[in-house]
């Protein structure tokens, strides 16, 4: 593995842990080997250990002092609360987004909504998808959301609709309502078509958890 | 929780956590203007700490909106805007919405329990000090019984805008808290999770305008900036 340009070490080890997790190579209840993830990175054990400080905080491990990092145990309640809140921070920067530029942002959306109704690709899709949540978020001008949203990282590392193929029909359907709510300024019905996608999308996600067994622990 | 709405508990807390509070208390206090660097070895020096948990704590900062990090300058100190006060309260009256939602799914009575007799405690308590550790105690429960660790994340990372005790800070804020916390624990009895979830939302929203009330006297806002809700 070779780090990606912007992240710090510290991030991609982060990263590294998150996919092992994901992978089910540690499960949960199980301690993270810091020395081995340090060696097989190349890196020393500081930014390890500052990514385990990070992965806490997401909830991803808990650190016991002297005794080192836990995996967490992962449950279907986790996963989908982790997108009712992807649902409403993001229906909150539209909201506030439209408030801003009103029917600028409609066009500018649009523009990207018709990419990805158009695109089979799920990396360009995934692309797109990033984009189309950031033009909404950059719009909002409100430092506030991009600290919470920062602080939920990606339940699904990696290409996500490469890992979740279901969830492109939900997310290329859910854009599209929203951009109908949008192209009518409407936006308490934009808060909740974001609202309504990514908790499909959250129960797209808790098929794949499942049928990676990353759930059986936690039972 | 008092990492909620402050931190007047009595928590251990590391150098770097001691070093952040620190700082936030210079912004709010004015000392530490909007745009300003963050003197990093003064702020050691007047803690008795290394440069290292300063540094932490300028990490922490920065991911809470509260100072910028640029690389060979130093932190700077982040313009705070009403609508950033505003939105800081809404969010947390969104993510407290959903956890009030998900305790009533998920307590099976537990939270009708115990939520009436903090209520009863509030309408009798005027220190700030013990105000808080009832709010506290009101939304601890809420969220245990929420049991959601997505939700406990992002409220950290909401971490609160007014260092110390809130409602020593904003003393018109014990009323608007009294009065909300009874009408979300009347909601939550009626197990009405929409009630209980708009209540929080509401409450919160009254508060934004206390904190943008005494931020303006205070200088860490503009006096005349005015943002339409």
């Amino acid at each position: 593995m070779t780090p990606q340009p912007r992240l710090s070490s510290g991030d991609h080890a982060a990263l590294h842990i998150r996919r092992l997790i994901f992978d089910g190579e540690l499960r949960p209840g199980v301690r993270v080997p810091q020395d081995e993830i340090a060696q097989t990175l190349g890196f020393s054990r500081i930014p390890v250990r500052e990514a385990l400080i990070a992965l806490e905080r997401e909830g991803w491990v808990t650190i016991e002092m002297h005794r080192g990092a836990f995996v967490n145990a992962i449950d279907a309640d986790t996963v989908r609360d982790h997108y009712e809140l992807l649902g409403l921070v993001h229906g909150f920067a539209a909201t506030r987004a439209l408030r801003r530029e009103g029917p600028a942002l409609a066009e500018r959306l649009g523009a990207i909504a018709r990419r990805m109704a158009a695109t089979d690709d799920p990396v360009e899709l995934e692309d797109l998808s990033t984009r189309f949540l950031s033009t909404s978020v950059d719009a909002a001008h409100s430092p506030r959301i991009k600290v919470v949203l920062r602080a939920m990282s990606a339940l699904v590392p990696g290409p996500f609709f490469a890992e979740v193929p279901a969830a492109a029909d939900v997310e290329k359907r859910g854009v599209a309502a929203i951009m109908r709510a949008v192209r009518h300024s409407d936006a308490t019905r934009t808060a909740e078509e974001y609202l309504r996608m990514m908790r499909r999308m959250g129960d797209k996600v808790v098929e794949v958890f499942h049928a990676r067994g990353l759930f059986d622990a936690a039972a | 929780m008092s990492r909620r709405l402050s931190g007047e508990r009595l928590v251990r807390r590391s150098s770097g956590e001691d070093a952040a509070r620190y700082i936030q208390r210079l912004i709010f206090d004015g000392e530490l203007r909007p745009g300003a660097r963050v003197p990093q070895d003064d702020i050691a020096q007047a803690l008795g700490i290394s440069r290292i948990p300063v540094r932490e704590a300028l990490i922490a900062l920065e991911r809470g909106g509260w100072v910028t990090i640029e690389l060979h300058r130093g932190a700077f100190v982040s313009v705070l805007d009403e609508q950033g006060v505003r939105d800081h309260y809404d969010l947390y009256g969104m993510v407290y919405g959903m956890a009030v939602r998900r305790a009533v799914a998920r307590a099976g009575g537990a939270l009708e329990a115990s939520l009436p007799d903090i209520v009863a405690s509030l309408r009798s308590a005027t220190e700030p000090g013990p105000f808080l550790d009832l709010v506290n105690a009101f939304h601890d429960t809420v969220l245990s019984a929420a049991r959601s660790p997505r939700i406990e994340v992002a409220l950290r990372a909401l971490s609160g805008l007014v260092p110390g005790n809130f409602f020593q800070l904003v003393p018109a804020a014990m009323q608007v808290e009294r009065a909300g916390l009874t009408r979300i624990a009347a909601a939550v009895a009626r197990r009405d999770a929409d009630g209980a979830a708009s209540g929080y939302l509401d409450m919160m929203r009254r508060q934004a305008d206390n904190v943008v009330a005494v931020f303006r006297e205070r200088g860490v806002l503009p006096a005349d900036e005015r943002v339409t809700a």
